[in-house]
């Protein structure tokens, strides 16, 4: 039985931040919000089952402001988790761990993902 | 194979057909963004799409629901909290998971 009492070894408060370490949380918080993503999808797919009312409301939702952003960030999210999830699993294969090439992964993912999800945003029939 | 080694693994092994998956879909947007409910359910209702949409939810629902496992291990220090924690998310998945298959299901099979 481990004492939940135990202090925490200093971390976040003492590292200044970098790249690696950016891109790591971002990948779990992008995860995290996708993971809350699966609720709307279920509740998009449950509607376009329960009815025309019902889908119409979803749809309504989706084009308001906050619906929008929503699916702006969580668009951003999926590229950017998907994308450095390929980085992540590489790594796991065993290739790409020497620093240069870490950082140059990393950056690949921070402007591959901006680029994407401005495209995609632009060209994906999310007309209004 | 230790549990956590097998944790490990299984994150990886239900994320590698979301690859495929997210190139499919990306072709598919104009469907997915249709705000027409026929529209929609009439590309549900194509085998493809709707085997698609299966995968994705078995995949990418089984993949956040491990991926929730390491959030809820690394952040929550008392055992018993952890453990209703991990029970809860584990039956909220699922039940997510189930009801999202179920609607593709019955959108794919059901006469509507």
């Amino acid at each position: 039985m481990s004492n939940n009492n135990r202090p925490l070894s200093p971390h976040i408060q003492i590292y200044k931040p970098q790249l690696t370490s950016v891109l790591s949380i971002v990948h779990r918080i992008t995860g995290a919000g996708l993971a809350l993503g699966a609720v709307l999808v279920t509740l998009w797919l449950l509607a376009a089952l329960l009815g025309d009312q019902a889908f119409a409301g979803v749809q309504n939702f989706r084009e308001s402001l906050i619906g929008q952003l929503m699916l702006f960030g969580w668009l951003f999210a999926f590229i950017y988790h998907f994308l450095n999830g390929i980085r992540h699993l590489k790594w796991d294969a065993g290739y790409g761990l020497e620093m240069k090439s870490v950082y140059r992964s990393g950056w690949i993912v921070v402007f591959g993902s901006a680029l994407l999800t401005i495209l995609i945003w632009m060209t994906a029939g999310n007309k209004s | 194979m230790k549990d956590c080694t097998k944790h490990w693994w299984l994150l990886r092994l239900a994320s590698l057909p979301l690859i495929p998956l997210f190139f499919y879909f990306l072709t598919q947007t104009e469907h997915l963004a249709a705000k027409d409910r026929m529209e929609f359910v009439t590309w549900v209702k194509q085998p493809f799409p709707a085997a698609a949409l299966i995968a994705f939810i078995v995949c990418a629902f089984y993949h956040a629901r491990l991926g929730m496992e390491e959030i809820i291990e690394d952040y929550i220090p008392s055992a018993g909290q952890k453990a209703a924690a991990l029970l809860v998310n584990k039956i909220f998945f699922f039940g997510l998971g189930l009801a999202a298959v179920y609607a593709v299901v019955v959108i794919r099979f059901g006469n509507l």
